[in-house]
């Protein structure tokens, strides 16, 4: 999800049928630039070197969705256009046993299964992972990066994930709270988890900065992001042998 | 778990899907989607080199259509969703949109706005 804006214009982007890194390479309508899908970033044309600005969004099941938004919008599957046969190289790629097109793609052992979920975001220049079934019992999970700590907060279905700056802030979650309530030391403030929001005590109204994420397989997002840092709740941070 | 040097023994490691081995739980949006089971075939060609890397050609341009101008239902109409159908969902505080990662399938992207902004989601 991506503000589709640069360099002071909006741009329009379609399926340009390439594959970069084992990604999606998406050509814009405007300057014909390529555009990586997993970064945002023009790789080829004159916009090269932009980037579009990520934007926080979820993936999660229709259920969960539309419990947290009853008056949500949803694409109407009404409009599919020429979907059907259009994409069989696709659906075969889909599909492939192979890791990727360009047969270039390792899975290196880093102590995480190629096929473990996990949700990928980047901040500051580098990349994370956090192991969704690390989520699974205990739905929080409070990183200890040095310097940038992070709240990670998994649906009750256990579907989808956030990411939030804990900023400053020292949280813990108060034991047995379902959905999850975090309190943060400093003024005993409650914080719904998942919205990353307080909700009562001294800082109700305050929100968490919420990092744009995205649901991967641990080894397709090594594929963008070779350094990417496996966030465990056993060994955090973990991830370079 | 040790290294695996060779994407042979990759796929063989990600075979999941039809054979059972690796159940798929969730949909994949395309870079992830590799590795998934079936009849491997490579109609691939390399168009370029960025950065050390090959931009490899699968389709032609727009064979795979993007939406241009999205139309949606209020959800207490969309009784096509199901509820374990996965989305992609955002909200600017104001108003939210969902878009079903099945559907996205056969659009890869959907130029979108939500609010003032202009946004695209890319599946």
């Amino acid at each position: 999800m991506y503000a589709r804006t640069a360099g002071g214009r909006t741009l329009s982007f379609g399926v340009s049928g390439m594959l970069w890194r084992e990604n999606l390479v998406m050509y814009d309508r405007e300057t014909d630039s390529w555009w990586a899908q997993a970064t945002g970033q023009a790789i080829r044309g004159p916009l090269e070197g932009s980037a579009l600005r990520m934007l926080p969004s979820d993936m999660m099941t229709w259920k969960e969705w539309r419990a947290r938004h009853p008056d949500t919008l949803v694409l109407s599957k009404k409009q599919s256009g020429r979907t059907q046969g259009t994409s069989d190289v696709y659906t075969r790629y889909h599909r492939s046993r192979d890791l990727g097109v360009t047969g270039r793609t390792r899975l290196e052992g880093r102590g995480v299964g190629a096929k473990t979920r996990v949700l990928g975001f980047r901040f500051d220049g580098k990349a994370f992972a956090v192991v969704l079934d690390d989520l699974a019992a205990e739905p929080v999970l409070i990183t200890s990066v040095p310097g940038e700590p992070f709240v990670i907060v998994a649906t009750a279905d256990g579907s989808g994930a956030r990411a939030f700056r804990a900023g400053p802030r020292a949280f813990s979650v108060r034991e047995g709270s379902d959905p999850p309530v975090l309190i943060d030391e400093a003024t005993g403030s409650e914080w719904d988890a998942f919205e990353g929001a307080a909700i009562a005590g001294e800082l109700a109204g305050t929100r968490l900065e919420a990092v744009p994420a995205t649901l991967s397989y641990w080894f397709a997002w090594r594929a963008f992001f070779p350094d990417a840092t496996a966030l465990t709740r056993t060994r955090a941070p973990a991830g370079r042998d | 778990m040790n290294g695996i040097a060779t994407p042979v023994l990759a796929a063989v490691l990600l075979a999941g899907g039809a054979v059972g081995a690796v159940p798929v739980t969730i949909p994949l949006p395309f870079v992830v989607a590799a590795g998934l089971e079936g009849a491997p075939q490579r109609p691939w060609a390399e168009v370029a080199v960025i950065d050390g890397d090959p931009v490899m050609r699968g389709l032609p341009r727009d064979a795979i259509p993007a939406i241009d101008e999205p139309v949606f239902v209020r959800a207490d109409r969309a009784t096509f969703m199901k509820d374990d159908e996965y989305v992609i969902g955002v909200f600017d505080g104001t108003t939210a949109k969902a878009y079903s990662t099945w559907h996205l399938n056969g659009h890869e992207i959907v130029n979108d706005t939500l609010g003032s902004a202009s946004i695209t989601v890319t599946w």
